[in-house]
This record gives structure tokens, C-alpha cells and sequence, in this order.
């Protein structure tokens, strides 16, 4: 069997599969999630969410500390399981972690391995999906150089920078070309330099890989700058205050797009709903 | 100064050893002790340079090495086979829990005459004392090293698609490897200790039986005696050595290692 592999960090996402027009990447209808139902110390960390990402969209999750953001993300991923209501993925009902989702957790600290080379980290994924060893080096190459870290393949995570490492980590999860990137507040430990960069880089990986993001965020301007629509979360147990739409186009830049006029608008509306004098 | 700074770290535990030679020169040739209580250390080290020239010296050496080896693999495979199944099964885990623990605390050498009846005095009872003696505390290195995985790094291989096999030797042991190394440096010591009271007592071949037989063999032959019991601090001193540079090459990338590199690059300059 040959092995049908995307050979350019250009094409789309790596399926031959193709969906019916206007099936979503992701439907969340009437999610909730109870952490240990039925006992006496149950904790309703998500109420009543309801979403959906189309192919190539960009979507920020907002809500304030304690909201259930990491918890809906991992509801989504397949990682944990929702207590009720109807998660599909590509038109599928979620059991598990798809095959064509990547995932890029905040602490990348604790989610690199340390045991091996970026390389080899990177490389994990083509490993299990069967990628012959030859293709996986060019392929983990390729995409290292993708999030601007050429040469540190026989280097140790933990001999890189905090941002370097979340980069690390953000190509070991686009290694493999997943249709939908989900990222748990990827840039919340790195300095504010670093941040704009990353954001910057996350942009220009969507837009060569022509892939569907999710991320989540507690930062409104972050997710402005990024989103193509923000859902906003209330608070514990988390329900959908508002989807916005963020109409800024496919060019952004971090001082003009932030300067903005459009910018400023939405800051001050998602403001409004997130602060709770609205409440 | 740096030349100086590292010689002295090879000076200061050599100069250690010599005084202590001759300290025990000083109190058997002086008279502290009678040559059928201690020997004198030249006596010692003339019969462990003489036994050294011989097939029996290093024969002896060599059994009891593989028996420590042999008992060591075979406790170590079962441990991790074992100890992951169990910590992977939370009801498993709690039924054998109390098992283990009463096993464990069953000193090994309590079974020896059981042993001995059974098996006779052979290597296959050296090797199952071994392997019974450190069996119970490296599968409770692994049960806790396996348990104490942090989530994320589960959560990452289920995301990453990383399963079944896979994922035990790639994730599973890399993670819980630190317990596992601190587990084998333990039962390494535990198995030589092991290996040489099997012999002493049990009759197998190896350095303990050697000692006993110098014993044996009345006043004459106590240096030879002292020489074999030398020789099991030596190899003691060398398994653990060799551990330490084992654990130093392979558990490079753990923090506790990277720390004691840090640690050592700053200590010299
Ligand atoms: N494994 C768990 N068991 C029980 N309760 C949990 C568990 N994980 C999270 N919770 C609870 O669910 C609620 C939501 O937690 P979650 O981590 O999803 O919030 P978050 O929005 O990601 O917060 P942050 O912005 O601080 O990361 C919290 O009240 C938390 O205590
Ligand atoms: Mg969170």
C-alpha cells in the first residue's frame, strides 16, 4: 500500500473525504458537562453551549477565569465526555479524539516530552499514523520550518524558549495536517512580544494551511485580532452570552488592525458583555 | 586553579581509602586484634592479589554477577508487566494493593531454606530469591510511577493519536521512569546482598560460598576470607558506580539530571 501523504505545506487539509457542502467542522449543540454527576459533590462546569465552526474559519472562545473554557475544549476534542447534548465532528458524532484534530495545550512545559528531540516530538504523530521514517524527517522539516524554527530538530525542549517550545508544540500538532487546530489558551504564559508573534504566526499557519481554528482565550483583543467570530462565555456554569462577528478581513496587523475604528467598537462591546456591571 | 580544583576531587576520596588502610594495618599489626580475629591488611591484600590469578576467583565472581543479572531482568520485566497492568485497573489495583504489601514485607531471606529445599543449590534458587526479593518493591516503584503520570501528558498522547503499545513504551515508561530508575538502583544493591547470602547460606557457587569455605579452612585462611568479602564491597562499589553512569546517560533529559549538571558547571566555576 502506498502511503497517500499531502506532500506541500500549501495544500489543504490532508482528506481525500469529501463533506457534504455546508457540513460544519464542528457542531456543539446543547453542550453540559457535570463533573462527577450523581455524587454529592458535583460541579456543573458547562450549562447550555451551543456553536458551530464552518471549514476555515477562525473562532475565539472568550470567558472569565473558572467559566469552563478548557473544560468545552476538552469536551470537544473527544478528551472528555459531554454529560449531555450533541458534539459532531465533520458530521460525525464524537466518541473519541479524531484522527484529523490537533490539539495545543497552554502548558506546553508539561505537554512536549522531554525524553525526546523536538524532532522526534514532532515527529510522534506521523509515527503512529504509520508514516514511513524517510518522509516523516522531510515532513517534520517542513513544518518546523513552517512556525520559523529550522535547526532545532536534535534539540531538547527544554533547551528552547518558552515561545519556542509553544511553537514546538504548535507544529508537533499541525504535523500531521488536521482539518481543525484547537488551542487551550496557547500564548497565555509567554511574554507580550513573544504573544504578538505567536498570533502572527498562528494567522500565517491558517492562512498557508487553509486550516479551521478554534482557540481559546481569555484575552478580548486577543481574540479580536485573531477571530473570524467570538463566542462569549458567562460565567460558571457557562452558557453563550453572545457570538460577535469580527468583520476585520483576512489582513491584520498588530498596530494598525488593533488602532482601528471597527477594533475599538467590538473591544468596547465585548467589554460590555464579559464586565459584570452588564450582569 | 581549575586543574588543581579537579585533581582534588579525585585526591581527597583516594586519600580517604589509603588512611583507612592504614589504619587497619595499624590496629592488627599492633596488636588490637590477634591474626585469628582480623588479619592484617598486607595479609589481605597478598591473598586477594593471589586469589586474583586464579580460574575459582573470578568463576566465583563471575556466577554470583549473573546471578544478580539474571534475578535482576527477570524481577524487572514482571514488575513492569505486572505493576502497569495494575495501576492502569484502579480495581485491580486496590485488590492487589494489600497482597504486595504483605509480600514486601516478608524478608526475602526468611524463604531461603523453602527455596533451598525446593530447588537445591543451584542457580535456579539463587535466582529466585533474586528475583522474589526485589520483586515487591519494584512493582510498587511502578505502580506509583505509572499512577502519578501527569494528566497532560496523557491527554497529549490521546490527542496526538498515540495509542496501545505505543504509547506504553513511548509515554507510559519515559514518564514513569524516574521511579523505575530509583526502583533499580535499590533492587541492584538488594540483589547482590541477595546473591551472596544465597550462597553463604544456601552452598551455591559464587563469592559466598567462597568466603565460607575460607572459613573453613581455619586460621590460615582468613585473609583468603577477608579477600572475598573485599571483593563483594568492590562489586558492590562497581554495580553502583555503573548504575549512577547508566541512569546519568539514559534519565539525561529528567530535570533532577539537568539540575545536577547545572549544579556541577556552577560548583566549578
Ligand atoms: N476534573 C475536574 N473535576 C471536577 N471539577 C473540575 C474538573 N476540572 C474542572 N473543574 C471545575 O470546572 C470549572 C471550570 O473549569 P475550567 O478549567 O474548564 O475553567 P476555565 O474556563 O478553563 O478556567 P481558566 O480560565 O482558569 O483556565 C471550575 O469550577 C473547575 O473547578
Ligand atoms: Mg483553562
Amino acid at each position: 500500500m502506498t502511503n497517500a501523504t499531502v506532500t506541500s505545506a500549501s495544500a489543504g487539509p490532508s482528506t481525500g473525504r469529501t463533506l457534504p457542502a455546508g457540513t460544519p467542522v464542528l457542531d456543539v449543540e446543547h453542550l453540559r458537562k457535570i463533573y462527577n454527576e450523581g455524587k454529592p459533590h458535583a460541579k456543573m462546569a458547562i450549562d447550555d453551549v451551543s456553536f458551530s465552526v464552518d471549514k476555515g474559519e477562525f473562532v475565539c472562545i472568550v470567558g472569565p477565569s473558572g467559566a469552563g473554557k478548557t473544560t468545552l475544549l476538552r469536551c470537544i476534542s473527544g478528551l472528555a465526555q459531554a454529560s449531555s447534548g450533541r458534539l459532531a465532528f465533520e458530521g460525525t458524532p464524537l466518541t473519541s479524539v479524531p484522527d484529523q484534530l490537533g490539539l495545543v495545550f497552554q502548558d506546553y512545559g508539561r505537554s512536549l516530552y522531554h525524553w525526546f528531540t523536538n524532532a522526534k516530538n514532532v515527529g510522534l504523530p506521523l509515527a503512529a499514523r504509520g508514516v514511513p521514517k524517510a518522509e516523516r524527517a522531510r515532513r517534520v522539516s517542513e513544518v518546523l520550518a513552517e512556525v520559523g524554527l529550522p535547526h532545532v530538530e536534535q534539540q531538547y525542549p527544554w533547551e528552547l524558549s518558552g515561545g519556542m517550545q509553544q511553537r514546538v508544540a504548535i507544529a508537533r500538532a499541525l504535523s500531521y495536517h488536521p482539518d481543525l487546530l484547537l488551542m487551550d489558551e496557547p500564548f497565555a504564559s509567554v511574554d507580550a512580544q513573544t504573544r504578538f508573534d505567536l498570533e502572527d504566526l498562528i494567522l500565517k499557519v491558517r492562512r498557508d494551511l487553509g486550516i479551521t481554528v478554534v482557540l481559546v482565550t481569555h484575552d478580548i483583543d486577543e481574540a479580536i485580532y485573531l477571530s473570524d467570530r467570538i463566542v462569549v462565555l458567562s460565567g460558571s456554569p457557562s452558557k453563550v452570552r453572545e457570538v460577535v462577528d469580527v468583520p476585520l478581513g483576512q489582513d491584520r496587523d498588530q498596530v494598525a488592525t488593533r488602532a482601528s475604528d471597527e477594533f475599538l467598537e467590538l473591544r468596547r462591546h465585548l467589554l460590555d458583555l464579559v464586565m459584570p456591571h452588564g450582569a | 586553579m581549575n586543574a588543581t580544583r579537579r585533581s582534588l576531587r579525585w585526591l581527597a576520596p583516594a586519600a580517604a581509602v589509603v588512611v583507612a588502610l592504614l589504619l587497619w594495618q595499624l590496629a592488627t599489626a599492633g596488636g588490637l586484634f590477634t591474626r585469628d580475629q582480623f588479619p592484617t591488611m598486607t595479609d589481605t591484600v597478598r591473598a586477594l592479589g593471589d586469589a586474583i590469578g586464579t580460574e575459582a576467583y573470578w568463576d566465583s565472581v563471575l556466577s554470583t554477577l549473573q546471578a544478580w543479572f539474571l534475578g535482576l531482568v527477570i524481577a524487572s520485566v514482571l514488575a513492569v508487566v505486572i505493576g502497569s497492568a495494575l495501576a492502569f485497573n484502579d480495581f485491580a489495583y486496590r485488590s492487589a494493593a494489600s497482597v504486595i504489601e504483605i509480600f514486601k514485607a516478608i524478608p526475602a531471606i526468611a524463604i531461603l531454606p523453602l527455596v533451598i529445599l525446593v530447588l537445591g543449590s543451584t542457580l535456579e534458587m539463587k535466582v529466585f530469591l533474586i528475583a522474589f526479593g526485589v520483586f515487591w518493591p519494584l512493582v510498587i516503584q511502578v505502580i506509583y510511577g505509572v499512577r502519578s503520570m501527569d494528566p497532560t501528558v496523557l491527554d497529549t498522547a490521546k490527542a496526538l493519536g498515540v495509542g496501545g503499545l505505543r504509547r506504553f513504551f513511548v509515554v507510559t515508561i519515559p514518564s514513569a521512569s524516574p521511579y523505575l530508575a530509583t526502583g533499580m538502583r535499590i533492587a541492584s544493591a538488594s540483589a547482590l546482598i541477595l546473591a551472596v547470602v544465597s550462597e553463604l547460606v544456601g552452598g551455591a557457587a559464587g563469592i559466598g560460598r567462597n568466603i565460607l569455605r575460607a572459613q573453613n579452612g581455619g586460621v590460615s585462611a582468613y585473609p583468603v576470607m577477608y579477600a572475598y568479602i573485599l571483593t563483594a564491597g568492590l562489586l558492590g562499589i562497581i554495580l553502583t558506580g555503573a548504575f549512577f553512569l547508566f541512569e546519568r546517560k539514559v534519565m539525561h533529559w529528567h530535570e533532577s539530571q539537568r539540575n545536577i549538571r547545572a549544579n556541577e558547571q556552577g560548583a566549578r566555576k
